[in-house]
């Protein structure tokens, strides 16, 4: 059996489960607030049920953000319940449990924080795409400009005059809600979970199989490269290479920049690896130098009716993993037709046209792009200034 | 043979949990200090405490229980402090004891960390005294009462404004040494000398006291002479505290007659307030009682074997958290 517990908003609640099933649930009286105690009322549930803690293997725990000593009392219960009995223990973010209760679609989901301001988290169905920490105003104005077509939270605390998308009040989110929300358990000794109360804390780690996943699906990904921050898409899904231009807010062009996991992958497409490129490859690559090639011939359907590429070699882990899983992808600049490079996922979405499907969180980059050469000129030449320094190039030209 | 409780003290900036038999015998306590986790806000800060203490608490929890090997039946009941201290730092302590208790099967005893202190003098064997004329000198704290019998506590003061070891981190921090400030003033204090002109607050009325003169004094002193020697200054600061509190020591023997001068609370770790209590038990010619050194500042220990009166007297148990709990409450 699943026991639930969910201390970060409203009443304290608990809720017993079989698989989907709900056997009971209980809450706290709200005029009892004061004296809010979770082991009392899980104690309640299982006397009420009949049901031993020894028959409990998973245990799940809401980790706000919300009231913060509340959060803390359930996730320290939920920690040491876990400890003591040898159940699983999982957290999820309030944020996802409303998400949960909002229906598909892309969704804000707000929760009050300190300071009058409140973390939120946008999401596309129950895909998490980034999050932040506003007064609720600007939230919701952040979520408007990012696609949402609706927002879910305790409205009635966010007092909002009018909003631009409809508003949904919820408090607290539903245990059936709970129940479905996506997790993962943990495999082995229980972690230690810690209650969340950053948008930091929000943004889950992404794997380069997540960002793949969502790449072959169509999707267009944010993620950082070792200059600045980037859009990613397949070249294969022709309605995503569109959205990147849709997001830039660009007129639509076929030369998008490639990149390639390595020259093996360059040359598979059909770049025409010459002796310059094999020299500069072996200097700078992996590295932020971006070379211009010529076509042939062309070995990939998206590369017909054109006769050069720009591609790179990113020296970044979590991109050489990803693109060891697609092959080469469309990778150009986070930033609105005009506007500088984004150094951070913050910066980027507070620009872009929407939202892309996921963003992959990481640290701050400059604004410096990559150095790009043209490989067909002879002699050739330095077509955009970045991260290598001419001089360094220079010899090797 | 079921003849330990488990204590859990989470109160303020230490995470501490403890093995201890009805007689005081202390078969295990493991604490974690947060002192770097404060450091660099000059006191401790309540959200980072209980953040600390929610990544601590089961890691320490199994540490201490290595030392039975893992062997719970050995535990009769779980003693956690409820209170006095800082509310999100409680609730974590409170919390993990109810679900480790709910978890194995024992009783939970909420238990008030004043009385813990009260009775760490009794930790490792020592004896006590009765009746006893009682000071409490900590972060959280000062006060003097006096005791009739073990649990039997008639306060006779407290202070109106900071506690003496709040006085002391203040001071350190105007001496540029670092948390925590008790030791760090009395290893000063004790390379310097009392060259100083300080007030004695209060020194002459009740058993009340009032630190928050004495360490502006302290602040007006060294703008007044910046070049004055940090250790000069740290003595001329120690030797006013330990004035005032032997002036309302010296009042309360004389007035209650008692066979036992006991000191507890973290600040009976300085070596200076140690060597005063001696001096002082010899001149009323009674017996001076003082925690051992480990024992004096916040520990787990001394939560559970003031479990242990709880359990003994079978009182009910209360589990909520309370921030202002009274020194006299259960």
């Amino acid at each position: 059996m699943k026991l639930l517990i969910r201390t970060s908003s409203g009443p304290y609640g608990a809720a017993l489960f079989e698989g989907d099933r709900c056997i009971a649930q209980r809450e706290t009286a709200l005029d009892a607030l004061r004296s809010r105690n979770i082991g009392e009322l899980v104690a309640q549930l299982l006397a009420e049920t009949g049901t031993d803690l020894r028959d409990i293997n998973e245990i799940g725990v809401d980790l706000g953000p919300g009231g913060l000593s509340s959060a803390r009392s359930g996730v320290s219960y939920a920690n040491a319940l876990a400890f003591g009995s040898g159940a699983a223990l999982w957290g999820v973010s309030a944020l996802d449990l409303q998400r949960a209760c909002a229906g598909p679609g892309r969704v804000l989901s707000m929760r009050p924080a300190a300071g009058r301001k409140c973390l939120w988290a946008l999401y596309h169905d129950d895909r998490f795409i980034t999050a932040g920490c506003d007064d609720p105003t600007t939230a919701v104005d952040k979520g408007a400009a990012r696609g949402a077509s609706r927002a879910i939270g305790p409205m009635q605390r966010f007092a909002l005059p009018d909003s631009p998308i409809e508003l949904v009040d919820l408090d607290p989110p539903s245990f059936d809600a709970f129940a479905r929300v996506p997790h993962r358990v943990p495999i082995g000794a229980p972690p230690i979970l810690t209650p969340i109360t950053s948008a930091e804390a929000l943004r889950p780690p992404v794997t380069p199989t997540q960002a793949a996943d969502v790449l072959r699906g169509g999707g267009v990904v944010l993620l950082p490269t070792e200059t600045v921050y980037g859009l990613a898409a397949m070249p294969t899904h022709p309605g995503a290479v569109e959205r990147i231009f849709a997001l830039k807010a660009r007129p639509a062009q076929k030369a998008l920049p490639i990149m390639v996991a390595d020259l093996d992958q360059a040359r598979d497409i059909g770049a025409q690896i010459t002796p310059l490129v094999t020299r500069l490859n072996a200097q700078f690559c992996p590295g932020p130098l971006s070379l211009v090639v010529g076509i042939e011939p062309a070995r990939a359907p998206w590369l017909h009716e054109r006769d050069e590429l720009a591609f790179r070699i990113p020296d970044d882990a979590f991109l050489q993993a990803l693109l060891r899983e697609t092959g080469p992808l469309f990778v150009t600049s986070a930033n609105r037709s005009g506007a500088d490079p984004a150094p951070d996922i913050e910066a980027a979405l507070a620009q872009l046209n929407g939202a892309p499907d996921l963003a992959v969180p990481g640290p701050q980059r400059g604004t410096q792009p990559s150095t790009l050469i043209n490989c067909r000129l002879s002699p050739p030449v330095i077509e955009r200034a970045g991260m290598i320094p001419p001089d360094q190039l220079a010899e090797f030209l | 043979m079921t003849d330990l409780i488990l204590g859990i003290e989470t109160s303020c900036d230490d995470t501490s949990v403890a093995l201890v038999s009805r007689d005081g015998t202390v078969l295990a306590c493991e604490t974690r200090a947060q002192y770097s986790v404060h450091a660099a806000y000059g006191g401790v800060f309540p959200e980072l405490a209980s953040r600390a203490h929610l990544e601590a608490i089961l890691p320490v929890v199994q540490e201490v229980l290595q030392r039975i090997d893992g062997d719970i039946s050995r535990i009769c009941a779980i003693g956690v402090t409820r209170g006095p201290g800082l509310i999100g730092s409680l609730l974590v302590g409170v919390n993990t004891a109810q679900a480790l208790g709910a978890a194995w099967g024992k009783p939970v005893i909420g238990v008030n960390h004043l009385r813990g202190h009260l009775r760490s003098p009794a930790l490792d064997g020592q004896s006590e005294l009765f009746p006893a004329v009682l000071l409490l000198a900590s972060g959280g704290h000062t006060l003097v009462a006096h005791q009739a019998a073990p649990g039997q506590i008639e306060v006779l003061g407290s202070t109106r404004d900071d506690s003496i070891g709040e006085s002391y981190d203040k001071v350190a921090r105007m001496l540029g040494l670092g948390m925590p400030g008790g030791p760090a003033i009395d290893a000063l204090a004790a390379q310097g000398e009392a060259r100083y002109r300080l007030p004695r607050p209060m020194k002459n009325e009740g058993y009340e006291f009032s630190f928050s003169g004495l360490k502006s004094s302290v602040a007006r002193l060294l703008e007044r002479e910046p070049e004055a020697a940090p250790a000069d200054v740290a003595a001329s600061f120690v030797a006013a505290c330990l004035d005032v509190i032997r002036a309302k020591l010296d009042r309360a023997i004389e007035a209650r007659a008692p066979r036992s001068v006991v000191v507890v609370g973290g600040v009976s770790a300085s070596a200076q307030l140690r060597d005063m209590i001696t001096e002082l038990a010899a001149h009323h010619g009674i017996a001076a009682s003082l925690p051992p050194r480990a024992w004096a500042t916040d520990n787990a220990a001394m939560i559970a074997l003031a479990a242990w009166d709880y359990l003994d007297q079978g009182m009910e148990t209360d589990l909520r958290a309370r921030p202002n709990l009274a020194f006299d409450a259960w």
